[in-house]
């Protein structure tokens, strides 16, 4: 290798190095005081991994209801996924197969609603789940979720539904298969890939989600992990060990998905964005 | 590639039987009426009223509520640090993102898992990034204070001094929402031409002119959607403010979700909350546009 080449190696290593150490390091530094002691985090100018590796911060977090935290969250994030999905596929399939008149009015639709703030829609939404009598039940939280994950989901698996030839289906229904037959048997397998990437963005989105948790639940049992990190675990003094134990839990599902997911989830955004 | 408009003979059996787009648009449309058309036009209603919590006497005042708000230097304040933190934030992520996917898709070993890892930020939970940066800004325990003073550098309580939050809560925001960008900017980079950057390279342009006048060009289509989509998520962001300074100290990093939710459910003053949202949709709604816009001209509504 030539010095030139090995001083452009050598540059791209350094950029590549820099550019990880602005990303990693503060995740480091979470992980990392999670398995420290009191002692060592509150010093000042303290080491950045512990010298005595500990579990405690675990069992503090973990005492104070993150395991309950974490069922919940899972149960609100999966049934908003499903519900998501479940009414999307039709109506995006709708979109990307059919010209009718008012399509475009819908997609035109579908992308203003994920732009409206819910910081607008959190008082009458609150209103209306407290006279259906929901406050403070998980349907209240997955019914408010269903605001943004739908549009999202029909946005997301339009790109996808565009990307099946519609020779396929035609296919299918020279075969003698009725369109709902169609739909089933050949469509749906072939978006099965853009199914899942859609689904694990509303999983992720809804996992993560803060303000309406906080502000409709009131039981601290029923928490979801935002609300009650935020809530609960934050409130029983600045206990950082805890803290950052809880954030290091609650980061790991939307983490793994993303790394299973990575590819589609990417090309489900970039067609969503425009890209070929 | 898309069905004919017009269904030949045969209307059961033929090939070009049109789906029964009503019942398969319903519950989609049932569901955005009832949960945001409906809510939206409820909002403006509770907007025109007092309307506090517990109270079920709202009472009609017309726009006096959007009066009180234009009245008072706190909104514009928030108008002010709504623009400042949208404009930092969208700039942070975009020049950093474009100069990371750069970085990235050098052909290089361990290129997938670094893109991977350097993706986590955007995924985690935004309470989650919000305590870690809490605890990195800490002056006392945090790593930030740590690394100035193993350098002979005093810190300070970045979150709680009135002149240095709102960059320290831009500089989080930016580290938490820049691998979006890397991630559309590296599939951008999958479909530059790279006969025209060859060309421009082997005619002796500095890699600088190269991205400037053979990439950047090529790229620019993804670049604006892409703004435009953290622009949106960037001024209605509220997890990580709210967890790091909850809009303080003194307001000073107060932005429209934050004071929405303050007057509604801190000070319990629906009419006012409501206003000062549907306010923040005016800002929304010129976004919006140039959403609409740009994704026509990209054919991506046909």
């Amino acid at each position: 290798m030539s010095a030139a080449a090995i001083l452009k190696k050598g540059s791209q290593y350094l950029a590549i190095l820099l550019l990880l150490a602005f990303f990693v390091t503060p995740l480091a530094w979470m992980v990392s005081t999670s398995f420290k002691s009191a002692a060592e985090i509150y010093t000042a100018n303290g080491p950045f991994f512990p010298t005595h590796w500990t579990l405690k911060n675990y069992d503090v977090a973990f005492a104070t209801g993150l395991g309950r935290m974490f069922v919940n969250s899972t149960i609100v994030a999966v049934s908003t996924t499903v519900v998501s999905l479940l009414f999307a596929v039709l109506s995006s399939y709708a979109v990307s197969r059919v010209i009718f008149r008012g399509r475009r009015m819908i997609l035109v639709a579908m992308i203003l609603s994920q732009l409206i703030p819910l910081s607008v829609l959190i008082v009458p939404i609150y209103q209306i789940m407290a006279q259906l009598n929901l406050l403070d039940q998980f349907p209240s939280l997955v019914i408010a979720y269903l605001t943004f994950s739908i549009p999202v989901a029909v946005w997301f698996l339009r790109s996808f539904f565009l990307s099946v030839s519609p020779e396929i289906e035609e296919a299918a229904r020279v075969d003698g298969c009725s369109l709902f037959q169609a739909f089933i048997r050949v469509v749906i397998p072939l978006i099965v890939p853009g199914l899942a990437a859609t689904g694990i963005y509303v999983f992720v989105t809804v996992w993560q989600e803060l303000m309406f948790a906080i502000t409709f639940l009131t039981t601290p049992a029923k928490y979801t992990l935002p609300a009650g990190v935020i809530l609960f675990i934050g409130q029983h003094g600045t206990n950082y060990g805890a803290v950052m134990a809880a954030a290091t839990v609650m980061s790991i599902p939307p983490s793994l998905l993303f790394l299973f997911m990575q590819k589609r989830l990417i090309s489900g955004f970039a067609s969503a964005g425009g890209i070929k | 590639m898309q069905q004919p408009v017009t269904a030949p003979a045969s209307p059961s059996h033929g090939r070009h039987a049109r789906p029964p787009v009503i019942w398969l648009l319903l519950p989609t449309l049932i569901s955005m009426v009832a949960l945001v058309v409906y809510p939206l036009a409820r909002g403006f209603y509770t907007s025109l009223t007092t309307s506090f919590f517990l109270s079920n006497r709202a009472q009609f005042v017309g726009f006096r509520n959007y009066a009180a708000l234009l009245h008072n230097p706190v909104f514009w304040m928030v108008v002010w640090h709504g623009l400042v933190w949208t404009v930092g934030v969208v700039l942070g992520q975009l020049i950093l993102g474009f100069v990371g996917a750069l970085i990235l898709n050098q052909p290089i070993r361990g290129q997938a898992i670094f893109q991977s890892i350097t993706f986590i930020p955007w995924i985690m939970p935004g309470v989650a990034a919000g305590l870690l940066w809490s605890l990195m800004y800490d002056p006392t325990f945090g790593l930030i204070g740590n690394i100035q003073h193993s350098l002979g550098l005093s810190s300070t309580a970045y979150l709680s001094n009135v002149h240095t939050s709102m960059a320290a809560v831009v500089v989080a925001a930016i580290w938490k929402g820049t691998p979006f960008t890397i991630l559309m900017m590296l599939a951008g980079l999958q479909t530059v031409d790279t006969a025209v950057t060859e060309a421009a390279r082997i005619d002796g342009a500095s890699w600088f002119k190269v991205v400037r006048h053979a990439v950047i060009p090529q790229v620019a289509p993804v670049l604006r959607t892409t703004a435009l989509f953290i622009t949106v998520w960037t001024f209605n962001y509220f997890d990580m403010i709210y967890v790091m300074t909850n809009g303080g100290p003194v307001n000073s990093t107060q932005i429209f979700p934050t004071y929405v939710y303050q007057l509604a459910f801190g000070q319990l003053d629906y009419g006012l909350g409501t206003a000062a949202g549907i306010l923040s949709l005016v800002v929304v709604g010129i976004i919006a546009a140039l959403f609409v816009v740009e994704l026509s001209r990209q054919g991506a509504l046909d």
